[in-house]
C-alpha cells in the first residue's frame, strides 16, 4: 500500500519531471528521472520482498515458569512468553513492526511493550519477551502475531496477521489445604477405603457399639473396664470408615457467561467445583460431574476417583470456563464493527478490495428492505444516510469471510447479508472462536432480563433428578447454579430436592454472585441526593439481587437446603469451609 | 523487556546523527553545485541567488529539526532556478536540448547528492514521525513506539546498502535519458511535447504492468482461505440480483413463521 509520504514524494517528483521536460532543463530532467527510477525500484522491490518474505516468515512461541517451559498453565501464576520472528527464507525484510495479540484470558502488566520493530532474516529474528497472568481457569489461545512491513523510507506499507495457532490449558487455582467435610452415611456399598462415617463395625476410630466376647475376636478389642464391670467379656466395635459419592452440577448457560472473559460468574463456579473435586480426590471420594446450560444437558461425567478421572474433570471444567454468552437478542448493528475490528486485526488478507469487493452503490440500489428485518432492530430510514453505507460494506465483507469460513456454500454470501438472525448467529460464533465477548444488552425493551431462561430449574431438576435415580447410596449433590433470576420459578427443583433428601442424599446449593456488585450482608449505600444516576441504578440493581437472593435461600431453605453465595472476593477454601460447617451443624457430629 | 538480538560484541550501532551528517553533505553538495551553476546564470542572477539561500536555510533547518515539508520544499527550491533558467532562455531564443550532454560529472553528481539527500531525509522522518501510517482506528490519538522507528532496529547494513544504490539508480537515469533524447515522433508534436508523452506514457505503463504482474503473483501463492473468500466473492457478483431476492423471501418466511 502507497503511504501518503510516498504518494506526495510520486506527485512532486513527476511534475517536477514533467516542467523539465517541457521546459528542456537537462539536469533537472536527469534528477527527477533518479528520483522516480529510485521510487519505482524501491515499490518493485519491496512488492518482491513481501511476496517472497512473508510466506517464510516462522513464529515461534514458549511459555515459561521458573520450572521451564510448559504446555498447561494454572490460574493466577505468572508466566514469561517468548516470541520469536523469524525468515526461513533468503530475502530479508527491512523494517517490521510485530505486534503481538494477546488473548482475551491473559492479563498483561500496564506499560508492557507488545511490539517490536526491526530487520527480519533468518539470522536476525525479532525477538518479544514479555509476562502474563490468567485470572481464571480456561483456554489461552494465541492466534498469532500481527505485523506491518514498510521500506526504510516509509513509501509502502503492508500488514498481514501470521497465523500461528497455540491453545494452552490454563487449569484453575487449586486450594493446596482443603479441609474436607464429613458425612454419616445410613447405606454404604462402595470399598471401606474412604473417611466417611458409616454406622457398621469397621475399622475406624469412632465407637460403634459394644458386645459379648466371641472367640475369635482380637483380645485387644475388648473393653475391659465394662468386662470386669459386667463381669463378662465384652467386646468393642468401631464404626467403619467409608467414602462418598459427590456430584457437581454446574451451570454453564448464558447468565454466568456474562462479563469480562476471566471474570465471568462461570470462572468463579468452575474455580469452586475445581475445589471441590480436589477435595474429594484428597479424600479418596468418587466426583461426578454435570454441565447444563438453559438447553439441556452438555455433559455427564459417571462419579469416579483416581488421577484420570480427576484430570478429566478438570479439562471438561476448563473447557466450559470460557464460554462466552450467545443472544439471538443481539442486532447486527451491534456486532458488525466488533467482528470487523477482528477481522481487520487477524485477516488483512481477507479485506483485500481484490479479494472482497464491494459495490459502493449498493445500498443505494437495493438496501435491505423493511419486511426482511426483524421487528424491533434498529434500521435507517433513508438509503441517503452513511451510517447504512458503511454498516452494508462492514457486512457484505464479513459475510464473505464468514461464508467461506464456517462452509454455509454458494448462497452463503447473500444468505448472511439478508437474514439478520442468521447473520447475528455466525457473527457471535466468529467472535465467540477468538474469544471476543459481545456487547450485548442484558434487559430487552420491556425491561425484562434476557439470560432468564425460566427452564433452567427444570433442566436442573430433571438431571438431579436422573442422578438421584441412578445414586446406590447417600451421595452428595453439589448444584452450582444461577438462580437468581428464576427465584419464583423453583416450584420443580424444590420438588426434586425434596425427592433426593427423601433418599438420604445431601443437596447443597452455591449460587455465582456478580462482579463488582455487594454480596449479601454488606452495608449497602446509603441513599443520598447526591448519588449519581449510574450509582442510583447500581444501588438499585444490587437490591434486586439481594431480594432475590433472599428468596431463593428461604424457597430452598423450606426443603432444607442451604444456599451458599459464591461472590468473587471469597475464596474457595472460605466455601469448603463453609460448607462444613453447615454439615456438622446438619448433622451434630465432628 | 523485548529486544531483537544482540548482533555481537561488535556490532557497530548507528543512529539518527549518522542520517544527519549525511544529508548535510549531500545538501552541501547540491548547493556548491548550484552555486557554481548559478555563478553563470545571465538571467535573474539576484533571485536565483535568493532562492539557492533559501534551499539553504531550508535544508540545514529540516536536518536540525523535525520538519515534514523538508524533501518536498527542497525539491522544488533545487528545481526553481533552473526552471527559471530556462524559462527566460525561452523567451529569449529556442533552446534545442537535443545532443545536450550525457555522463556529465555535475549531472551526475547531483543525481547522486540529490538521491542521497532524499533517501537520507525520508528515513530520518521515519525515525522522527515514524515509518507506517497511523491506524486509522486510533481516531487521532498520538502514534505510540514503535510507530516510529526505534534506534534499536537501525544497521549499519542500510547506510552500506543507501550508498551502494544511487550509482545505479543514477546510471539507470542517464541511458533512460539517452532513450529519451533520441530523435521520437510518434504523434507530429513539438519535441518537448513527444519527449513528455514518452515519459508519462513509459512510467504509466510500467506501473499498470507492475500492478497487474504483482496482483497475478499473489493470486498464485494465495492461500486456502482467500482463494475461496475470493471464489465467493466473484460468485456473488455474478449472481447478485437473484440470490438478493431468494434470500430476502426466504429471510421475510422465516419471521412469519417465527411470528406464528
Amino acid at each position: 500500500m502507497l503511504t501518503t509520504r510516498g504518494f506526495w514524494f510520486f506527485l512532486i517528483a513527476s511534475g517536477v519531471l514533467a516542467a523539465a521536460v517541457l521546459l528542456g532543463a537537462a539536469q533537472l530532467t536527469l534528477l527527477a528521472l533518479t528520483l522516480l527510477l529510485w521510487f519505482l525500484g524501491q515499490w518493485v522491490l519491496f512488492q518482491v520482498r513481501i511476496r517472497l518474505a512473508v510466506r517464510r516468515l516462522v513464529v515461534g512461541r514458549i511459555l515459561r515458569t521458573s520450572r521451564g517451559e510448559v504446555q498447561s498453565l494454572w490460574a493466577k501464576q505468572k508466566v514469561e512468553v517468548v516470541v520469536t520472528l523469524r525468515g526461513a527464507g533468503v530475502v530479508g525484510l527491512p523494517y517490521v513492526v510485530m505486534t503481538e495479540r494477546v488473548p482475551a484470558l491473559a492479563r498483561v502488566e500496564d506499560g508492557t511493550a507488545l511490539c517490536l520493530d526491526g530487520a527480519v532474516s533468518a539470522e536476525e529474528p525479532l525477538t518479544l519477551t514479555y509476562s502474563l497472568e490468567c485470572p481464571a481457569a480456561g483456554w489461552l489461545c494465541f492466534d498469532g502475531v500481527r505485523i506491518q512491513m514498510a521500506d526504510l523510507q516509509g513509501f509502502f506499507t503492508h500488514a498481514a496477521f501470521l497465523h500461528e495457532r497455540r491453545d494452552y490449558r490454563v487449569l484453575p487455582t487449586l486450594p493446596v489445604s482443603m479441609s474436607h467435610s464429613t458425612f454419616v452415611k445410613q447405606h454404604n456399598v462402595l470399598p471401606l477405603l474412604g473417611t466417611h462415617r458409616h454406622a457398621r463395625p469397621g475399622g475406624s476410630s469412632e465407637l460403634l457399639d459394644l458386645r459379648d466376647y466371641l472367640p475369635g475376636d482380637p483380645p485387644k478389642m475388648i473393653a475391659w473396664k465394662v468386662s470386669a464391670r459386667r463381669d463378662r467379656l465384652i467386646t468393642r466395635e468401631f464404626e467403619s470408615e467409608v467414602p462418598i459419592r459427590c456430584t457437581l452440577f454446574v451451570d454453564t448457560s448464558n447468565s454466568v457467561r456474562v462479563g469480562p472473559v476471566g471474570e465471568t460468574a462461570l470462572c468463579r463456579l468452575v474455580e469452586v467445583a475445581a475445589g471441590l473435586a480436589q477435595a474429594n480426590a484428597s479424600e479418596r471420594d468418587l466426583t461426578g460431574l454435570c454441565l447444563f446450560d438453559e438447553t439441556g444437558v452438555r455433559a455427564t461425567v459417571k462419579a469416579g476417583r483416581g488421577s484420570k478421572h480427576f484430570l478429566n474433570l478438570i479439562a471438561l471444567l476448563t473447557d466450559v470456563a470460557g464460554l462466552t454468552p450467545q443472544s439471538a437478542e443481539a442486532t447486527v448493528r451491534d456486532l458488525v464493527p466488533l467482528a470487523y475490528g477482528l477481522a481487520q486485526d487477524l485477516y488483512p488478507e481477507l479485506l483485500d478490495r481484490d479479494v472482497n469487493r464491494f459495490p459502493f452503490w449498493l445500498p443505494l440500489w437495493s438496501p435491505q428492505p423493511g419486511w426482511a428485518i426483524p421487528p424491533g432492530t434498529p434500521r435507517y430510514f433513508s438509503r441517503l444516510l452513511p451510517g447504512l453505507r458503511r454498516e452494508y460494506r462492514l457486512r457484505k465483507e464479513l459475510a464473505a469471510i464468514c461464508a467461506a469460513r464456517y462452509g454455509l456454500g454458494p448462497g452463503g454470501l447473500a444468505m448472511l447479508l439478508e437474514d439478520d438472525e442468521r447473520c447475528v448467529h455466525y457473527l457471535q460464533r466468529f467472535l465467540a472462536e477468538h474469544q471476543i465477548a459481545c456487547p450485548i444488552s442484558l434487559y430487552d425493551d420491556r425491561g425484562r432480563y434476557v439470560f432468564a431462561a425460566p427452564k433452567k430449574p427444570g433442566i436442573l431438576a430433571d438431571a438431579l433428578l436422573k442422578a438421584v435415580t441412578r445414586g446406590k447410596d447417600n451421595e452428595l449433590f453439589v448444584l452450582c447454579v444461577d438462580l437468581l433470576e428464576n427465584a419464583d420459578a423453583l416450584a420443580k427443583l424444590e420438588r426434586a430436592i425434596c425427592v433426593a433428601k427423601a433418599r438420604h442424599h445431601q443437596v447443597i446449593v452455591i449460587c455465582p454472585w456478580p462482579a463488582g456488585v455487594d454480596p449479601p450482608g454488606a452495608r449497602p449505600t446509603p441513599l443520598m441526593a447526591s448519588l449519581g444516576m449510574a450509582l442510583l441504578l447500581q444501588r438499585l440493581c444490587t437490591d434486586q439481587l439481594h431480594e432475590a437472593f433472599a428468596k431463593v435461600r428461604r424457597a430452598l431453605g423450606r426443603v432444607g437446603v442451604p444456599v451458599l453465595c459464591a461472590a468473587q472476593g471469597e475464596t474457595v477454601n472460605w466455601i469448603l469451609h463453609h460448607m462444613r460447617k453447615l454439615r456438622i451443624q446438619e448433622r451434630g457430629v465432628r | 523487556m523485548s529486544q531483537p538480538e544482540a548482533t555481537g560484541p561488535m556490532a557497530v550501532k548507528i543512529a539518527a546523527k549518522h542520517y544527519q551528517a549525511l544529508c548535510g553533505l549531500a545538501l552541501a553538495a547540491i548547493l556548491l553545485l548550484q552555486f557554481q551553476q548559478s555563478a553563470q546564470a545571465v538571467f535573474a542572477p539576484g533571485l536565483i541567488l535568493f532562492i539557492h539561500a533559501l534551499t539553504l536555510f531550508i535544508g540545514v533547518a529540516g536536518i536540525l529539526y523535525r520538519i515534514r515539508m523538508t524533501p518536498a520544499v527542497v525539491l522544488l527550491t533545487v528545481a526553481a532556478p533552473k526552471v527559471i533558467e530556462r524559462y527566460y532562455q525561452s523567451q529569449v531564443a529556442f533552446v534545442d536540448v537535443r545532443g545536450v550532454r550525457v555522463f556529465d560529472v555535475a549531472d551526475m553528481l547531483m543525481c547522486v547528492a540529490g538521491l542521497i539527500f532524499f533517501i537520507g531525509y525520508y528515513r530520518l522522518q521515519g525515525l522522527w514521525f515514524g515509518v507506517l501510517p497511523p491506524d486509522p482506528r486510533r481516531h487521532g490519538k498520538p502514534a505510540r513506539p514503535p510507530m516510529v522507528r526505534s534506534e534499536d532496529s537501525m544497521r549499519p547494513a542500510e547506510l552500506l546498502s543507501l550508498i551502494l544504490v544511487v550509482p545505479i539508480f543514477v546510471i539507470l537515469a542517464e541511458l533512460s535519458f539517452v532513450v529519451l533524447n533520441q530523435p521520437w515522433n510518434l504523434l507530429e508534436l513539438d519535441y518537448r511535447w513527444n519527449q513528455f508523452l514518452l515519459v508519462s506514457w513509459a512510467i504509466l505503463l510500467t506501473m499498470f504492468l507492475g500492478a497487474h504482474a504483482f496482483r497475478y503473483w499473489r493470486r498464485l501463492n494465495m492461500n486456502r482461505m482467500t482463494a475461496l473468500v475470493m471464489v465467493q466473492d466473484i460468485l456473488w457478483h455474478e449472481t447478485r440480483g437473484e440470490q438478493r431476492k431468494i434470500q430476502r423471501w426466504l429471510a421475510w418466511r422465516r419471521l412469519r413463521n417465527k411470528a406464528r
